[in-house]
């Protein structure tokens, strides 16, 4: 006969030491894989720094022509869903595993609608010419610099939404608890990640 | 014979202090009761010289900065011994204390609420200053002012162990100084 376990069911300090164990592990592995996508962010921001540095008129042409009340509403798009995402991790550590749900949708559909934001300023910039830059050379340089990283960027948010309606239907199925739930903070760990460099490639790209 | 040189040995071991309770200025003592036997006034010159060099403030700088190692790397591997529990004052406090106030909204609120301020901010002075010396250094410390509050509260850097803030800063420190060493080198041509 198996032994149900309740939930809230005091834990022993051997049980307490294991599962901080378990949690850093996890969370290690996760900030070693965060240290990669470090390098490959750092490289395109100074690729693009050298760029900016070299080509300042090119910049603020481009800047002239930006619509940044655009991209400064999906700048707090993003800061609110990483919000979002703490306060529903601080949902399911007080054992509430429907306002975890609840705060990851709203963490869900502000991804979507930052990649939607996202996709109506690329529109913007091609329709100015601004593109990667086939038979273009004077926006060559930029484009490439530009595009890249934030395309880059937007493919991570493109995951991390999925990665969140992920979260969201293991905790209808009652995969998380107050105890358990290292699965939620390894992905609230991405996303805010995806959230930093966003923070950087605003700052950099579209207002210096 | 060997009775002889245990009892001296055993004198010896009897009139040894351990480090701690050694007195400051003994070495003074130690030269005026010196005789005029050349190795025991050998012995007080030196005994004096490490006085001295201890008080020196390179010594003082050097035991300070063995300190802070030491204690840097008692902290790194730290675990909180109850993951549950250790996260207690910052995920389920309701209310925050910043700089003496109290504000009745939990942590997180407060750290988006400024980073919304400071988002304001960073956009409003990247239309005002037109000046690249100027605008450039403050918006970038403002912009990574921001990435710091999100490393430390959301992704609770701050509590976490410092094993994790050397992954983050290791790899980005070698980035920053591979473009850096790059950018020094003369072009080639291609």
């Amino acid at each position: 006969m198996a032994h149900a376990v309740s939930n809230n069911a005091p834990m022993t300090a051997e049980e307490l030491k294991a599962e901080a164990l378990r949690i850093d592990n996890y969370k290690f592995a996760m900030w070693l894989y965060l240290a990669s996508e470090v390098v490959l962010f750092s490289l395109f921001i100074g690729a693009y720094a050298v760029m900016r540095l070299n080509s300042p008129e090119v910049v603020k042409s481009v800047h002239d022509s930006l619509n940044i009340w655009l991209v400064t509403a999906n700048t707090f798009l993003l800061l609110t869903s990483s919000w979002a995402m703490v306060m529903g991790l601080r949902q399911i550590q007080r054992g509430n595993v429907q306002g975890l749900i609840n705060w990851f949708w709203l963490v869900a559909i502000m991804g979507v609608i930052f990649m939607i934001g996202q996709y109506v300023e690329y529109h913007e910039l091609a329709l100015l010419g601004i593109t990667l830059g086939f038979n273009n050379d004077q926006w060559q340089s930029f484009g490439a610099h530009f595009y890249t990283p934030t395309f880059f960027h937007g493919l991570h948010v493109f995951v991390g939404v999925i990665w969140c309606l992920l979260v969201i239907r293991n905790a209808q199925r009652g995969g998380y608890t107050i105890r358990r739930h290292v699965g939620v903070e390894i992905f609230g760990l991405y996303w805010h990640f995806v959230d930093v460099v966003w923070i950087i490639l605003f700052t950099l790209i579209y207002l210096v | 014979m060997a009775d002889e040189k245990n009892q001296d040995l055993n004198e010896i071991a009897h009139n040894t202090r351990p480090p701690d309770q050694y007195e400051v200025g003994e070495a003074d003592r130690l030269e005026e009761a010196v005789s005029d036997n050349p190795l025991d006034q050998s012995l007080a010159g030196i005994a004096q010289i490490t006085e001295q060099a201890a008080e020196s403030p390179v010594v003082q700088g050097f035991d300070i900065a063995v300190s802070g190692l030491e204690q840097s790397i008692e902290s790194l591997g730290h675990a909180p011994a109850h993951p549950v529990e250790a996260m207690a004052d910052t995920t389920h406090g309701d209310v925050t204390y910043l700089f003496g106030y109290t504000i009745n909204q939990p942590v997180y609120t407060v750290v988006f609420g400024v980073l919304a301020i400071l988002t304001l901010i960073e956009v409003l002075l990247a239309e005002i200053i037109q000046v690249d010396w100027l605008k450039i250094p403050l918006l970038v410390g403002i912009g990574l002012g921001k990435a710091a509050l999100v490393i430390l509260f959301y992704m609770h850097l701050k509590d976490d162990s410092r094993v994790f803030a050397v992954a983050l800063i290791l790899p980005l420190l070698i980035v920053v100084l591979s473009i850096a060493f790059l950018l020094g080198v003369p072009t080639t041509g291609y």
